[in-house]
């Protein structure tokens, strides 16, 4: 007797499509709709993994966007340190639909945190990016300066952007109860108070975040109405979580709500497409094995799966997955070339100082290669 | 007194002129390879040491005087600026973007190590006696652009960095070189109060070119060389 499952193909039958001798050569992507092209500006976004992501589009030469990125006297300890670079701008790591609702609605100015710094010292820190750089802001001034300039560069890059590849990581969060701010971090953990009556905890369901990320698609496409979603879901599990219970379970449900919420969305909202990274690092092929001994970081190899198929499915094969990063950046040589000829002017002034009207005592000897002729001095 | 250092030596070299005073300038870049450095640690040539010793006198340092020009003296290819959290009020660079000071602080670090290590260097070898002298306080952007030298062109064509962001720099500048001295128990000696505008820039007639300043400014400084040690 005929029945659906005797055409199926392949990929749809667990031993065929889960059992290889090679654990890279398991593919869960099967005909990715989106293909990026080298020059397509690729904006990044999302939890941790979404670092991984950006970072092999990268070095394998795809126009990655970087609105805000680092002045080249950084060095790249610096650079790192300061968080430029990472992602498209200096939001850090965006682990909620909230969060990343509520970054586009500051951005289009349509959303004004009630609490607009915390202060640690003298130092003053952003709630919204409470690990931004090493010590908080140096001055109240610095750190308005650097807001406002960190907005104009999110702008730009949800005006700009032709696709957004954004990295769902937690539907933990901590709300602020008299505007609704949902904070990357709970207030009190890096900077900032925690306060009972003020932060109230918040664990999003399916339905919110399917709100919020259809009100933050619908923000982005009202000022670029071209762009493109491709949706991923973090395999790094809770490193902790607020509900009374264990943190496996917790990290379960957060899991399942975003996976679901990223297939409801592709299938609710045109050129939103999900990317299944998921998949490929916590898939029982894996036998667990790309995650590093603290059983929650992925492992590079890991990475290298997803990317991979990353780039086989979900670009044009204009551009050659690189697992190395390419040579200096053109800011980086541009300063280079700066200080090295300022290296220079700052030399020949000081020569320049030196045969300048000296003093006949000084003239006497003269500037000299000469040791034992090289010092000068004043009649005693 | 000992003065040892480079270019800003010429200063007090102007100063003394050739007056009979007690004054023994050395300019270090007038040797090749004033400092030697064997492995990991900087030192004076000995031969300079031993013009120091001969001496016998309080021992001034001026070295690494324009460090913070190399960042800031000359508009970057990338503008930018920054707030410096005592005077975050001060005006900024409406053109540039703005850095974090921690990260400007870092850089100038970064730039500053080679003149903090030659500052390590006299102190050890000096003994107890020495005391860095603050680098003079930056050029007002006139006397900059009339600089007659060979980075003239340059200069102009690039156009003359954001005033009062030189002068944050500079700042910075003699702040990391002064908690390096207080945290090594060497005396700093800042620039002469009276030798700076309303602003903190350099007083137009005492300044000799971009960066140095003139005999009247190095006749400011040995005042204070003289009252130190006295």
């Amino acid at each position: 007797m005929s029945h659906p499952y005797e055409s199926i193909p392949d990929y749809a039958r667990w031993r065929r499509a889960c059992i290889f001798e090679v654990l890279s050569d398991v593919d869960p992507v099967v005909a990715f709709p989106l293909k990026i092209t080298a020059r397509d500006k690729v904006a990044t976004a999302g939890s941790c993994f979404a670092q991984h992501i950006s970072r092999y589009l990268k070095q394998s030469g795809f126009s990655v966007m970087v609105t805000e990125p680092a002045h080249p006297m950084l060095n790249d300890a610096d650079v790192v340190a300061f968080n430029y670079g990472i992602y498209t701008a200096r939001y850090g790591n965006i682990y909620t639909s909230r969060q990343l609702l509520q970054l586009f609605q500051r951005a289009l100015g349509r959303f004004e945190p009630i609490d607009p710094y915390w202060t640690n010292g003298d130092r003053f820190i952003d709630p919204l990016r409470p690990t931004i750089q090493p010590d908080g802001f140096a001055s109240l001034r610095e750190y308005e300066l650097d807001r406002s300039q960190h907005m104009a560069a999110v702008r730009r890059a949800i005006q700009e952007l032709d696709i957004l590849v954004f990295t769902f990581g937690l539907t933990e969060v901590w709300i602020n109860r008299a505007d609704g701010t949902a904070y990357p971090l709970c207030p009190g953990v890096c900077g900032g108070t925690f306060d009972p009556q003020q932060h109230v905890f918040v664990n999003l369901t399916a339905a919110d975040v399917v709100a919020d990320m259809t009100a933050a698609i619908a923000l982005l496409r009202e000022v670029n109405p071209a762009a493109r979603v491709i949706l991923t879901v973090s395999p790094v599990p809770l490193i902790a979580t607020a509900e009374n219970r264990h943190v496996q379970v917790s990290t379960t449900y957060s899991k399942s709500v975003l996976r679901v919420t990223a297939e409801e969305l592709t299938k609710s909202l045109p050129n939103v497409h999900y990317f299944p990274s998921y998949e490929v690092i916590t898939g029982n092929f894996a036998r667990g094995c790309y995650f590093a001994d603290d059983l929650r970081s992925v492992r590079e190899e890991g990475v290298r799966h997803v990317m991979s198929l990353f780039f086989k499915h979900a670009t044009d094969g204009s551009v050659v997955f690189a697992q190395t990063a390419p040579p200096t950046q053109s800011a980086e040589t541009l300063n280079m070339r700066f200080m090295q000829r300022m290296e220079e002017v700052v030399e020949v002034l000081c020569d320049e100082d030196q045969l300048d009207e000296l003093p006949r005592s000084a003239q006497q000897n003269g500037p000299s290669a000469v040791p034992t002729a090289g010092d000068f001095q004043a009649p005693v | 007194v000992i003065c040892i250092g480079g270019s800003h030596t010429n200063a007090i070299a102007l100063a003394v002129g050739d007056a009979e005073r007690n004054i023994y300038v050395i300019n270090l870049r007038n040797f090749t390879e004033a400092f030697v450095r064997t492995h990991e640690t900087l030192t004076l040539r000995p031969d300079i040491l031993d013009l120091i010793r001969s001496r016998n006198g309080p021992v001034f340092s001026f070295v690494g005087g324009n460090r913070h020009n190399r960042l800031g003296l000359v508009k970057h290819p990338r503008p930018f600026d920054f707030v410096l959290p005592g005077q975050p009020d001060l005006p900024l660079d409406p053109n540039a973007e703005i850095v974090p000071f921690d990260a400007v602080r870092n850089a100038l670090e970064r730039e500053s190590e080679c003149v903090l290590q030659q500052i390590w260097a006299l102190s050890e070898q000096c003994g107890g006696s020495l005391t860095q002298v603050e680098s003079p306080p930056p050029a007002v952007e006139a006397k900059i652009l009339e600089h007659p030298g060979k980075s003239r062109e340059y200069i102009r064509s690039n156009g003359v960095a954001y005033s009062m962001m030189r002068l944050r720099l500079w700042r910075v500048y003699c702040m990391i070189v002064r908690s390096f001295c207080e945290r090594i128990g060497l005396r700093y000696l800042p620039a002469p109060p009276e030798s700076m505008d309303a602003a903190g820039f350099l007083l137009p007639e005492l300044t000799r070119n971009a960066t140095h300043g003139n005999g009247k400014y190095g006749a400011l400084v040995l005042q204070q060389l003289e009252l130190a040690a006295a």
